[in-house]
Formats: structure tokens, C-alpha cells, sequence
């Protein structure tokens, strides 16, 4: 599982995201993933080819697919149910 | 209306071209540059196709570069819609002059608390400055508002895309859906206050024939046309048609040119004006497309390059049935001055009937032109009223100084409608002639009548339309009792008129042989006055002369009788003599006895 998070950096949700992957991360995927950052100030057109539009964006690639996840991460349910990694 | 957070407007108005035919007429040059317009329509109403043409031109023709973001399709839709234009799409991105961006969320995306565009237009700022890219297009704002769905973060957004693209000086077009017409029924109506220019977009189907139309709601600082316009989307996209937008100020002629009838151009007191519009009215089978022929023989004779527009009847119908009135038109559609286009009226829109119409004149440029009928476009489909059909053509013609002659049917023959369509028609026709059938005696014929004639003297009468294999002519017309007779009325009252001409005429000659008589009686009379004053003349003189010589023969009795008497005296005296000489002798007396004898003898 890689995870790559497109972030502007010195925004609040952006900042929180980070934050809050990075907690979740550690708690339930320590070992198991990969974990990307980019920052749209430092690579912006990279952001816009993987249509990482509204910041922060998730993207999640698995062997089943990529999927998308916006948002600060403060909903911590609805990332674990992606992530496929929630209590049933 | 102010908003602090707004930076404010550049002192100069400039306009982005949109080279989107006709748009830019009516918008006053253009889009406004570096700032914001918006445009509104429902599913399907061409805003995306207006929003990409606006990229397309932009990046072609003005130097331009744009960046389409779509939020709703996703590129791959996009490109293959805007493939069916000739466009050239992929030349465009392969120079770097045109970006799509997939904007879209896909439907299987988390979302997991907030966001916003702030990191959206920081990646689209190194991509504006990459590519100097001038205008933007976001396809569209109710799909980015759904994805926010907090309506006062949507609204902050707005606002940040809003400065953003004020700040790096882009032309930005955000498209927006409405489901009704009304601007007010817009999910986000401060999206209005917040755009410098609103368009409004619509898409309807009146009769079965599918309109679109734009209006320009709005357009902060600068002068536009309020009204509505149609459009259609056709090869080249977008096409407006402003018809009509710039002001009437065509150059004005005082040539006349003919109708192809000399008794209608005397009517007319020389023809119809050289880049003037004439209306040919009439109920079906008055001879309207007749008319039509009569100018476009004539305009071909004159060398001049003739475009017909034909709606009922098909080109080589009307070439056959005029040729039976001896009006021949394929000559001249062989030798290329003459155009003739035959177009169904409803199965397009009046609007892109038009549209066509004026493609046809601005490929052929002719000096004339007919449009026949007019009824069967303006009525055809589509929402514009007649009128505005007609001004429209009338308008787009007088523009190239084309002479245009359009035929009207008109059902109802009566006065009545003739008035109320005369009270319509009047102001854009310069010239409207009006076919009538006049029913009596068991026959129709055909009454032509100047309504009117812009600046021209014309003939109020009305005349007999007579169409014959020979040809067109007028004919005069007799009025009884108000009523106007023609055909075998007009040849029975001509009958009529030459049996009463014969008849004064026979009266005439019977006076004059009255009179004749009369004279004749009265010369006899006075010759026989005459005679009789001669004859009684001759008489007096007979009388006088009768009495003259019966005075005259008594008189000479009485000279004969006075020389009797005379000579008797003679005699006497003689014999008193011989007596006295006697006597003397007998007493021998002497001279002086003798001297003074007599005397005594005679006391």
C-alpha cells in the first residue's frame, strides 16, 4: 500500500492532514505502507497530473486500485474504512 | 455590492475577444478581461461549447493561453465533444496554448473533514506562469460547490478564486448550471454580484424545432445589447446571430431598380429603391412568387448577382411555373448570376435558418435578393415573433445594401388584416405591395396594390395583376358601386363601356341629325322667308313700277294732252293771227296797233 498526501504546506487542513495520517500511520499501518508528502508549492504540476485538485488529497494505491481521499483526515472513521483497516 | 476583500477594478475596461461569430458584437467587443464572467443555462444549453470556444479562440487568434478545468466531464469527454468542432483541439495542447485539467472528483472518493481551493490555485498558479496563460475557464461552479458542500465555505472559495484570478490579471469564465430561467433560481446567487458579466443561456423546443438563445444579463462598466439572441451550434461551434446590432446607418440610394413589371415600376414612379426592402403580400396563389421573378429576371438582366431563398416549393418548381408566365430564370442560374437555395422551413430554427441565410450572403454577396416566403420562415419554428424575423432579415440585407424582396403569405384576405398587419409591417418595409383575389362574378383575379412606398410617389390604385404565357402585366381595373371588377367582370363592364360609348355616340349622331334637320328645316324656313320677302319685294316693285308707269303713261297722256292742248293753242293763236292780220289788213292799221293787239284780243 502507498500513500501519497498533496499538501499545501502553512494551510490548516493541509497541516492537520498531516497530522492526523501520520497518527494513523503509526496506529494501524506501522510497517505496512508508504507514506509520500507533496507539497503543490514545491511540485505543483505533479499535484495536477495525478488530479489532486482540492488540497489536502490521500491518494491510496493498492493492488485493487487508487482511490481518492479529501478532506483534513479529521474524520478518522471514514479514512480507516479506506484504508481498510477499520473495526468491523 | 462592496465588498472590502475585493481588490479593485483596473480603471480601463479592456474586453478579451471571444471571436465567437456575432458574440462579440453585442457584447461591446468582447468578455472582460482580467475579471470574471459567468455564464448561466440549463443541461445542454451550450455553455461548456460557449466556455471552450472562448479558450480555443482565445489561444488561436489572440494569443491567448487558457486552461479549461473541469469539474463535471472529465477530459477525455471533453476532448471527444469538442472533437465534432473544427477546432484542432490537440494542435492547441500540443503548443502548450490549451490545458485541460481534470477537476473531477471521482465518485469513489473519501472525503474525510475539510478543504479548500487554497492549494488548488497555488498548483494552478505555476501553471498559469508556465504557460502565461490569460484565461480560465472553470466547467463547472455548481460541481465545485457540490464538492464543497458547506454553502459558507463555497461561498469563501468564490471569493478566493475570485481575488486570485483578479491578482494574476486572468479572463475567468465559470460556467453555472440553472434549471430555470430566472438567474434568481441560481443555487448561489452571489455568484451574480460576484461576476462583472452574467450570460444567460436557452435551450427550448417551440414546434417541435429546437432555439437556443443568449442574453446578456449583465455586463458591470460597460454598454451591451439587452436583448435576447439566437444561436446555434453548428461545425465551427458557437454561432451568434446579432443581426441587426450595428445601428442603422446604411449608405441610402436613389437608384431605382425594377420590378420587372413596367406598369408596377410606373406605379412606383420609377422602381423600387436600389437597397431598399420590399414586402410582396397575398394569400396562396396571388402570384407573390410571380412577383419575386418579375425583379430577380430583371436584376439578373441587369448583370447584378441575384440570391433566392426558397422555402415552399423546390428550385426547379419554381423555375418551371415561372417559365409558364414567361419568366425565365435558368439562364441566368446557369451562367451563375442568379443563386437559388431551397430551404425547409421547419425543420430548423428561424434562428439558424437566418444564420444560414446570412452565411448565403456574405459567400455569394449578391446585390439582390428574395425570400419567399418570409411567412414560412418566421412562422416555421422558433420563438422569435414574425416581426423580429423580418426586421432581422431586413436588417442583415440593408447592412450590404442589398435589395431584398420578401413575399409574406397573408391567409385572410380581409381589410382587417391587411390593417393590423400594416400597423406591423410598416416600420421595417420600405415598399409593400399586397396581392388580393377579388371574388365576383364567379371568378377570381388578382389585385395588386401599393400599401406603401417609402419615398415614393406612388400610385394608390389598384390594379389587375393579369399573368399570361406572354408574360406579367398590369391592367386597369374598373370600381362599381364601390367594388372593384376585374376579369370577365372587368371585360363585361369593358363591353358595358364601349356599348354605352356606341350608344352616346349613336345618340350622339342621332341629335346631330336632329339638328341637322332641324338646321336644314329652319334654312328652308328662311329661304322661304327670303322668297317671301323677295316675292314680296318683287311685287311692290311690280306695284311701284306698275304705279310708276301708270303714272308715268299718265303722265305722258297729260304731256300728249298738254301738247294737244299746246298745239291746239297753236292752232288758235295761228288762227287768232290770221284774223287779226286780216283785220289789219282791213283797217291797215298800223305796227304798234299791231303790237298791242294781241292783248287786247286776249282780255
Amino acid at each position: 500500500m502507498r500513500l501519497r498526501l498533496y499538501i499545501l504546506s502553512n494551510s490548516a487542513p493541509s497541516d492537520a492532514a498531516v497530522a492526523n495520517l501520520k497518527a494513523i500511520v503509526q496506529t494501524h499501518l506501522a510497517g505496512h505502507c508508504e507514506l509520500e508528502i507533496v507539497d503543490v508549492r514545491n511540485e505543483p504540476l505533479r499535484a495536477m497530473n495525478e488530479g489532486a485538485l482540492m488540497l489536502p488529497t490521500l491518494i491510496l494505491s493498492t493492488e485493487r486500485g487508487v482511490r481518492k481521499i479529501v478532506g483534513d483526515l479529521t474524520d478518522t472513521q471514514a479514512l480507516l474504512r479506506a484504508l481498510g483497516v477499520a473495526a468491523p | 455590492m462592496s465588498n472590502c476583500t475585493e481588490p479593485p477594478h483596473p480603471a480601463e475596461l479592456v474586453k478579451a475577444r471571444t471571436n465567437i461569430p456575432g458574440f462579440d458584437e453585442i457584447a461591446g467587443g468582447g468578455l472582460p478581461a482580467g475579471r470574471v464572467s459567468l455564464l448561466l443555462g440549463g443541461s445542454g444549453t451550450g455553455k461548456t461549447v460557449f466556455a471552450l470556444q472562448t479558450l480555443v479562440n482565445g489561444a488561436r487568434d489572440s494569443g491567448e493561453p487558457g486552461i479549461f478545468l473541469a469539474f463535471e466531464e472529465s477530459c477525455a469527454e471533453i476532448r471527444a465533444n469538442a472533437a465534432t468542432f473544427a477546432w484542432d483541439i490537440p494542435g492547441l495542447e500540443r503548443d502548450g496554448r490549451l490545458l485541460f485539467i481534470d477537476a473531477q472528483l471521482p465518485l469513489d472518493t473519501v472525503r474525510s473533514g475539510s478543504f479548500d481551493l487554497q492549494g488548488t490555485l497555488t498548483a494552478l498558479e505555476a501553471q498559469v506562469r508556465a504557460t502565461g496563460t490569460k484565461r480560465i475557464v472553470f466547467d463547472s461552479l455548481d460541481v465545485l460547490m457540490e464538492m464543497l458542500r458547506d454553502p459558507e465555505l463555497a461561498r469563501q472559495e468564490l471569493r478566493r478564486i475570485h481575488r486570485w484570478l483578479m491578482e494574476l490579471g486572468l479572463t475567468g469564465v465559470f460556467t453555472a448550471r440553472i434549471e430555470t430561467e430566472q438567474a434568481g433560481a441560481l443555487s448561489h446567487p452571489f455568484l451574480l454580484f460576484l461576476a462583472d458579466f452574467v450570460l444567460l443561456l436557452h435551450h427550448r423546443v417551440t414546434d417541435r424545432v429546437a432555439l437556443r438563445e443568449l442574453r446578456i444579463l449583465k455586463y458591470r462598466g460597460s454598454a451591451f445589447e439587452q436583448n435576447e439572441f439566437p444561436f446555434t451550434i453548428g461545425a465551427e461551434g458557437i454561432e451568434v446571430g446579432s443581426f441587426g446590432v450595428a445601428r442603422p446607418n446604411f449608405p441610402v440610394s436613389s437608384e431605382r431598380v425594377s420590378s420587372g413589371i413596367p406598369r408596377l415600376d410606373a406605379m412606383l414612379a420609377g422602381g423600387y429603391y436600389r437597397g431598399s426592402s420590399i414586402l410582396v403580400t397575398g394569400a396562396p396563389g396571388t402570384a407573390k412568387t410571380t412577383l419575386a421573378g418579375t425583379f430577380v429576371q430583371a436584376a439578373c438582366r441587369r448583370k447584378e448577382r441575384t440570391l433566392y431563398i426558397a422555402f415552399d416549393e423546390s428550385p426547379n418548381e419554381i423555375i418551371r411555373n415561372l417559365s409558364s408566365v414567361n419568366v425565365r430564370l435558368a439562364p441566368f442560374l446557369d451562367n451563375g448570376l442568379l443563386q437559388l437555395h431551397g430551404l425547409q422551413g421547419g425543420s430548423r430554427s428561424v434562428e439558424e435558418h437566418l444564420i444560414r441565410i446570412k452565411a448565403l450572403i456574405e459567400g455569394y454577396e449578391p446585390r439582390c435578393m428574395v425570400v419567399d416566403p418570409l411567412s414560412a420562415l418566421a412562422f416555421g419554428g422558433g420563438r422569435l415573433p414574425a416581426l423580429a424575423v423580418a426586421q432581422r432579415l431586413i436588417t442583415l440585407a440593408k447592412g450590404q445594401g442589398i435589395t431584398l424582396l420578401a413575399t409574406s403569405l397573408i391567409e385572410a384576405a380581409g381589410e382587417a388584416t391587411v390593417e393590423a398587419a400594416k400597423i406591423r409591417v410598416s416600420t421595417i418595409a420600405d415598399t409593400w405591395v399586397h396581392l388580393t383575389y377579388v371574388v365576383n362574378g364567379g371568378e377570381r383575379n388578382r389585385a395588386l396594390t401599393i400599401i406603401k412606398a417609402r419615398g415614393i410617389g406612388h400610385s394608390n390604385q389598384v390594379r389587375e395583376l393579369v399573368l399570361s404565357d406572354e408574360g406579367v402585366t398590369l391592367s386597369d381595373v374598373y370600381t362599381a358601386r364601390g367594388e372593384v371588377l376585374m376579369g370577365a367582370l372587368r371585360a363585361e363592364r369593358e363591353a358595358e363601356q364601349q356599348f354605352e360609348q356606341e350608344r352616346l355616340r349613336a345618340e350622339a349622331g342621332r341629335k346631330r341629325r336632329e339638328l341637322q334637320t332641324a338646321e336644314a328645316e329652319m334654312a328652308a324656313r328662311l329661304s322661304a322667308l327670303e322668297f317671301e320677302t323677295q316675292t314680296k319685294r318683287g311685287e311692290a316693285e311690280r306695284q311701284l313700277e306698275l304705279q310708276r308707269s301708270s303714272l308715268l303713261r299718265e303722265l305722258e297722256t297729260r304731256r300728249i294732252e298738254l301738247e294737244r292742248l299746246e298745239e291746239e293753242e297753236h292752232l288758235r293763236e295761228q288762227t287768232a293771227a290770221q284774223r287779226l292780220e286780216a283785220l289789219r289788213s282791213m283797217r291797215r292799221a298800223d305796227v304798234d296797233e299791231q303790237t298791242a293787239g294781241p292783248g287786247q284780243v286776249r282780255e
